[in-house]
Parts: structure tokens; sequence; C-alpha cells
């Protein structure tokens, strides 16, 4: 699995510290194991993503991620990156343009367009791309932002073994 | 985990046989493993759902489920049971209403609100509501539905194991 370097400490960007056009984003390149943990976590055991045999005659021509974990992926950077630990999320879209495969390099990225100063509210533009910059996901999240600085340790990532 | 699986066959509702009303559903418990694995395969490493410490004095008081999790669980009906393999996925919307916690049972549901067979697209209507019926997902799913059958065994799924993290 591909996890780029983190930092060691996760720490939030609270309300006041946010700002209209604020941005940011991880990398991330779909392996075959994301796509087995997801199934399981999930329980989608949809053949277009397990099933190889099935997938080469679907519309895509070959095992796609779910789209779901690029979803996931969004949420991942609200809640560790910006606005961050606090954050409460009200309410996500997304629009699924283009299947994700083995070996796609991801940019994951959420930018703010609104902050909302009386019920500490913000708007995220979403937006995930492949390698060459085309659209994968775009949605938008609606959010409230925390008003206080959290600044911790960031926990440290399980470690998953699959066994056929 | 909660790994029910009900059926051998994967088996989908192709668009002539999609009718408006038409309803499925999964129920799910919430383990600790679950938020282990989400957090692991999507990245989101925010305390409120891996650090006891933090989380218990946050307004939720104690560790919760990622709200994508719920979402996951939409999909998996929409993927699996209704309409099924061959589905694909445009647009979902998702309004998290509650958190789900450990132990939670939910049942994630999706119901037809219209289809057009000649774009071959159908609106679902998604929802996902705890042990006590409180809503704590509701959405909208916009599909492509297949046009063919598809019936298929299962793909068996490796076996997961998760190194202790002291939680």
């Amino acid at each position: 699995m591909d996890t780029c370097l983190e930092p060691a400490v996760i720490e939030n960007v609270t309300f006041d510290e946010l700002a209209v056009g604020a941005e940011a984003h991880v990398r991330r390149t779909l392996f075959p194991d994301d796509i087995l943990l997801f199934a399981h976590v999930s329980g989608d055991v949809n053949p277009a993503h397990l099933d190889p045999e099935y997938a080469a005659h679907s519309d895509f021509h070959e095992i796609i991620a779910h789209g779901m974990w690029g979803g996931s992926l969004i949420s991942a950077v609200l809640g560790t990156r910006l606005p961050g630990p606090g954050t409460i999320y009200l309410g996500q879209s997304l629009r699924f343009r283009r299947p994700v495969r083995l070996g796609d390099a991801l940019t994951v990225s959420v930018k703010c367009t609104s902050k909302d100063a009386e019920r500490h509210r913000a708007t995220f533009e979403c937006r995930i791309t492949d390698r060459l910059g085309r659209d994968v996901i775009t949605g938008e999240a609606d959010v409230v932002v925390p008003m206080t600085k959290v600044r911790r340790l960031r926990p440290s990532l399980p470690h998953v073994r699959l066994e056929p | 985990m909660d790994m029910t699986m009900p059926h051998v066959l994967i088996e989908n509702v192709p668009i002539h046989q999609l009718e408006v009303g038409a309803h499925a559903e999964m129920v799910r418990s919430l383990g600790l493993e679950d938020i282990q694995l989400f957090a692991a395969v999507s990245g989101d490493m925010n305390p409120a759902h891996l650090d006891r410490e933090y989380a218990k004095d946050t307004p939720f008081q104690g560790v919760i489920a990622h709200g994508l999790w719920g979402g996951a669980l939409i999909s998996a009906v929409l993927g699996t049971k209704l309409p099924g393999p061959g589905t694909v996925y445009l647009d979902q919307s998702l309004h998290f209403s509650r958190p789900v916690r450990l132990g939670d049972t939910v049942t994630a549901s999706v119901t037809c609100r219209a289809k057009n067979d000649e774009t071959c697209r159908a609106t679902f209507d998604c929802l996902v509501v705890n042990q006590r019926g409180e809503t704590v997902i509701r959405g909208v799913a916009e599909v492509l539905v297949p046009e063919n059958k598809v019936c298929r065994p299962r793909s068996p799924l490796p076996k997961v194991s998760l190194e202790a993290l002291g939680l």
C-alpha cells in the first residue's frame, strides 16, 4: 500500500485560521491490496472490483477501484489536513467521472470555497485527478470547522496482512 | 468483522427488470477492525476514529466510524444487490446526520425512485439507519443500470489480519 510520508504530528486548521482559497492535497496510487481491503471493509464484492475474468468483459475491460474508495480519500484529506481533526462532516457530493485502474496515481485535493462565520461551517471543492490531470471524481463537501486547535501525535497506521 | 456471505452467487437486476420502488439492504455492525481497516485503506488517520483518549473529549465522546464507511455500505448495496454487477456509478450525495459508534448495527438501504429505460439511468434514495431506527446518512445515487443479466460466483476475499494497535 502506498502511504506517502506523513508528518508525525497531526494538526488542524481552526475556523479563524481557515482562509477561503486554502488548499490541501494527498497523492495516492491504487494497488491490488487497496481493492481487496475496501471490499472487506465495505462488503462490496462486486466482480467489477474482484473478478479479473468478469472485468475483462466489462465496459472498463479490467478491474477498477470502488468509486467510494476515491470518496474515502477526499474524506481523509478533510479529516487529517484541511480542516483536520475536530472537523464534523455534514455532507459530501461525489460525481464519478472516470474509473481508477490498478497503478493509477491520483492527486486528491480540497479547496475552501466559502465560510459561514455564524455556524462555523465551510464548503470545500473536492477533486481527484489522474496522472494526466483528468478529473476522476469531483464534488463538494460541507463541514463544521473546529474552533479550537488540535495538535496530536499522528495515530500509527494499522498493519494489515492479507492471506489468500 | 461482520462479513456476511449469505449467497454463493452474485446477481444483478437489469434495467428491464428494475421497478420503481424496488428496495435492497445490507446490515453491518461496526467493530474496531472496521475502523482500523478503513483508516488503512483510506489513509484517514483522524484521531476521532483511532485515538480513544482524544475521542472521549470530542462532542461524540468516543471513537466513531469514518463517515464514508457508511457511504461505502450504500455503494456495496448498489454494486452487489440492486442493481448489482454491471452498475456504473455516476453520482452520489451523502448527508451525515449522526455518528456511528463501536457496536452500532446499521442498515444501509437503497430504493429505486426513478428509472429511464432509454438512457438506462436510475435514481436511488439511499439511507443508513442505526439499531434505534435513527437516520445516520441519507443521500441520493444516480447510476447506469446494466442492460444484461449477470450471475456469477462470488469472488473469495483473502483473510485480513490486523496487528494490535494498543487502542
